[in-house]
């Protein structure tokens, strides 16, 4: 499908191709008359045709558009021409985290603590209005020239439970950046925390805690069981991740608030200035955010996918052990009687 | 003791919204369910919030109780009083209300905390029971000699709620305790789900199933017969656990009301 050199929707040229999603292309382009930079995301057409992505298409327009964060890419309109649904976003000029953590395997404690930062002040607005955004990873970040970051595909927030085509329900998410919960089908907003954590965790090693599963149910197994590996960093690092990667959502950071605090009290963190309240925070640049001229390769991404619900699980709980108490007590009371018994036959019938 | 166990929650084939939610605390071994009414946005919210309360106060009363029942009891009133304060501190909630039920699993005995018409059954052995009692209008005229304990589970008024959670300020939870014995099945459900089910055929069920297979058949059953509310279920099957719990829990077994 080359749309290359089209106009869209009356406004927009396209210009040239800058990516594959999971069910979209987003291309370059341009407002006609204000020549204003934009990327344009256009569904598959092979997708068009699926009633259920058609739908989550939308709804990502729909959540999209009613944000204003500087760390959340703007949608600017919505539409279909000629049956290819588009989406006009803001134009980012830069790379996606994920393209940039294959190019440099990791990224120092402070590059990865700004862009942290900047991702947790862009959830906290989300959340606050009440918005999960379930699918946080680095694909779905936007690093440009300046280092500041862009949080992009509010797309599968309210997908929440949905049915597969088979009709099995099956969670929604990129399996090595979801939380315990969101394999039981439940997400809220201390699972996208989760999911930053993991990402924090692999800008700070070049890996996800548990990359080393074989196939999608030893990483299922492991997310729900494991302890994750420590980074080996510091220990104040390891401290954070294990409070923000805990199985259950009950003991990790109950916000976004709470977790950019954590993270500023490090010492690394100190003169990165920032403000979660004012929604402004000063970056600092990121290496070698440059355009790679090499092929996508779609194989290898974390992509987003519809994972089956898991099986049943185990638990154990340590038991008391043998209520010895009651039976100490028991025989105790026996003996007495048995002794008062003897007592009253000893003075009343001798 | 160790076990299996599954949650399931479906939005049903005609509601456009869940106001089930369930959670399962594998740690401290909390397994709960609550379904969630009134208010045009929040049934949702009272349900969910409900639940999370409940597993972070039960993690703070576990540790300062000795007493798994009393933590239970204190951690419930606590979510009791939680829901109400925020259900009654902004206009969106007003009127949310939930039913909760929820069962621990400690010590090699289980306990239930309960209010509302979400329910407890129990499988041990050749017999079903249940475990809880509804806080319906129908279990009412039961105690009031009205009708009888069985007509009441398919009266009409079974429907009609007198307690949830966020109707008062503290809402006292009915408990119930007693041993575990092995190879006892707990299934936590809400109306619409059992609604669907003759006591039978729910007995036939849980005795054929594992937790996860039991909870898809259930589902599927109750959205092909209608699907007219949201459902939830939670099935816990116990696998392991010391003799001597098992031989107590088989002496209590005959205080409790059966079905089948």
């Amino acid at each position: 499908m080359s749309l290359e050199g089209k106009t869209i929707g009356g406004k927009y040229r396209i210009l040239g191709q800058v990516g594959v999603g999971g069910m979209a292309m987003v291309y370059r382009g341009e407002h006609i008359y204000l020549k204003k930079p934009v990327a344009i995301k256009v569904m598959l057409p092979s997708f068009s045709e699926n009633p259920e992505l058609v739908q989550r298409f939308l709804q990502e327009a729909e959540m999209a558009s009613k944000l204003d964060h500087p760390n959340i890419v703007k949608i600017f309109d919505f539409g279909d021409e000629e049956g290819l649904l588009y989406l006009v976003m803001q134009f980012v000029d830069g790379e996606t985290l994920e393209r940039i953590l294959k190019h440099r395997g990791k990224l120092s404690l402070k590059e990865a603590l700004n862009i942290t930062l900047q991702v947790l002040s862009a959830l906290h607005y989300a959340h606050e209005k009440g918005l999960v955004h379930r699918d946080i990873k680095p694909g779905n970040v936007m690093i440009n020239r300046e280092g500041k970051a862009y949080l992009l595909d509010f797309g599968i927030a309210v997908l929440g439970e949905i049915g597969s085509s088979t009709g099995t329900k099956v969670a929604v998410g990129t399996p090595e950046y979801m939380a315990p919960e969101q394999f039981r089908g439940r997400a809220d907003k201390r699972s996208d925390l989760y999911s930053v954590g993991v990402m924090l965790y692999e800008m700070l090693t070049g890996k996800t805690p548990f990359q080393d599963a074989k196939d999608i149910y030893e990483l299922q197994h492991k997310i729900l069981r494991d302890p994750v590996p420590p980074t080996g960093i510091s220990p104040e690092i390891d401290t954070i991740l294990e409070k923000a990667l805990s199985k259950l959502p009950s003991q990790r950071f109950q916000s976004a608030k709470e977790f950019a605090d954590a993270l500023l009290s490090l010492e690394e963190a100190k003169d990165l200035q920032y403000n979660m309240r004012t929604k402004t925070n000063v970056s600092i640049p990121v290496e070698n955010v440059e355009k790679s001229t090499e092929e996508n390769n779609v194989g290898m991404r974390k992509i987003t996918q519809f994972v089956e619900l898991p099986e049943e699980e185990e638990f154990e709980i340590e038991d008391r052990g043998f209520p010895w108490k009651i039976l100490v007590i028991l025989a105790l009371g026996l003996i007495i009687l048995a002794g008062s018994l003897v007592i009253l036959w000893y003075f009343f019938y001798r | 003791m160790r076990g299996k166990f599954y949650g399931i929650t479906d939005i049903g084939r005609v509601r456009n919204k869940n106001e089930d939610a369930y959670i399962i605390n594998p740690f401290t071994g909390l397994f709960a369910i609550a379904d969630g009414l009134g208010g045009r946005k929040a049934g949702d919210f009272a349900s969910n919030y409900a639940l999370e309360i409940l597993d972070l106060e039960l993690q703070k009363t576990l540790k300062t109780r000795k007493n798994a029942k009393q933590a239970l009891f204190e951690a419930f009133l606590n979510t009791s009083s939680a829901v109400f304060q925020k259900t009654t501190s902004s206009l969106d909630l007003k009127g949310a209300m939930t039913t909760l039920t929820a069962l621990l699993l400690r010590n090699s005995k289980w306990y239930i905390a309960h209010v509302g018409d979400t329910r407890a059954y129990l499988l041990r052995g050749k017999h079903l029971y249940l475990l809880t009692e509804d806080d319906t209008k129908a279990q009412l005229m039961v105690k009031q000699k009205l009708i009888k304990p069985r007509e009441a589970l398919n009266h009409p008024a079974r429907n009609v709620l007198v307690r949830a959670l966020g109707s008062r300020p503290v809402v006292r939870p009915h408990m119930y305790e007693g041993y575990i014995s092995k190879g006892d099945k707990f299934l936590l459900a809400s109306d619409g789900l059992y609604s669907y089910f003759s006591f039978e055929e729910l007995f036939e069920y849980i005795k054929n199933y594992e937790p996860k297979p039991l909870l898809e058949k259930l589902r599927d059953l109750a959205n092909e017969r209608g699907g007219e509310d949201n459902l939830t279920a939670v099935a816990v099957e116990i696998t392991d656990v010391p003799l001597y719990s098992t031989l107590l829990a088989r002496i209590q077994t005959f205080t409790f009301r059966r079905l089948v």
